[in-house]
């Protein structure tokens, strides 16, 4: 799915609270998101800034069909994938931290 | 905000099938990958098919935070031993009813003060530099080791005034008490916030 296409599903995610974060080998502690360093709003209030320029986007290693999206803008790094319901948080720090 | 349930079923990436496979959220002890702490009884979603935690609702984020903020890092320095009495007398004159475990949120309290005010940290550089000036003086004298463990957070304040500040742990303990003994022990009258006797007296309640 496009960045275009994804973004009100990330959005509405971020505030109705469905959504999740990758957990590979525990609980990312570089992850502020999930850490509740940031909030849910906060971080909807950069992806809703966010256009073309400001995003990234390469397939997901395990399944190709899947985006994994990559947004960079005032200072953050958010890396997210959405797979029908959900959205994925893998990342969210700042950047150079 | 959605509220997700045990036994609510979803999908997920697990990493160890390496593929997108069906989960239920559970309840599960699960570390940071940082090795520094666990956050007990979150849900997760776990894999059905591996049983690995594979994700994490946005619900668990409390729990998460509540469970970082205890995981607690240890703040070790040995001091003369008159630099620790001191602390546990203030400690005793703040509330005869405290105990040594009043010595942690004494040094606690006292490090967040020197560093809230331009004064307050200008009175702070003093004693960090009368402290370094009488190290020598003090080697000899008999010393005591002073133990405590700092939650996460809170052990950011000292990373952050060691950094600041140019003290190591010893610097900045030795010039907290030296600020003790001036506020506490010196006066006649000992100077002590009201909000921290207020403290000495819910921590014995």
């Amino acid at each position: 799915m496009s960045f275009k296409q994804v973004k009100p599903l990330v959005l509405k995610a971020l505030l109705d609270g469905t959504y999740r974060h990758e957990a590979r080998s525990g609980i990312s502690s570089k992850n502020l998101l999930q850490m509740g360093l940031v909030t849910n709003v906060q971080i909807h209030d950069v992806i809703a800034k966010c256009n073309g320029n400001h995003h990234e986007s390469s397939p997901h290693h395990g399944d190709k069909s899947v985006t994994v999206h990559i947004l960079k803008r005032d200072g953050w790094y958010i890396k997210f994938f959405y797979k029908d319901p959900n959205t994925f948080f893998i990342s969210v720090h700042e950047i150079g931290k | 905000m959605k509220m997700f349930q045990y036994g609510d079923k979803g999908e997920a990436y697990c990493d160890a099938c390496g593929a997108f496979e069906r989960t239920t959220l559970k309840y599960r002890d699960v570390p940071f990958d940082d090795g520094i702490g666990m956050a007990k009884q979150v849900l997760v979603d776990v894999c059905d098919r591996c049983n690995a935690v594979v994700a994490i609702p946005a619900q668990s984020t409390p729990a998460i935070r509540e469970a970082r903020d205890r995981a607690f890092k240890p703040l070790e320095v040995v001091l003369p031993a008159a630099m620790v009495d001191v602390i546990d007398y203030a400690a005793f004159t703040v509330d005869p009813l405290t105990t040594q475990q009043f010595r942690k949120p004494l040094i606690a309290y006292y490090l967040l003060q020197a560093f809230s005010t331009k004064e307050d940290t200008e009175r702070f550089i003093r004693h960090a530099r009368e402290f370094k000036g009488l190290r020598r003086e003090l080697r000899d004298m008999p010393t005591k080791r002073l133990s405590m463990k700092l939650s996460e957070r809170f052990y950011g304040n000292v990373v952050r005034a060691e950094k600041d500040y140019s003290v190591n742990k010893t610097e900045l303990v030795g010039s907290i008490s030296m600020m003790i003994k001036e506020d506490i022990i010196d006066p006649v009258t000992p100077i002590i916030e009201p909000k921290l006797k207020q403290f000495a007296e819910l921590m014995t309640a």
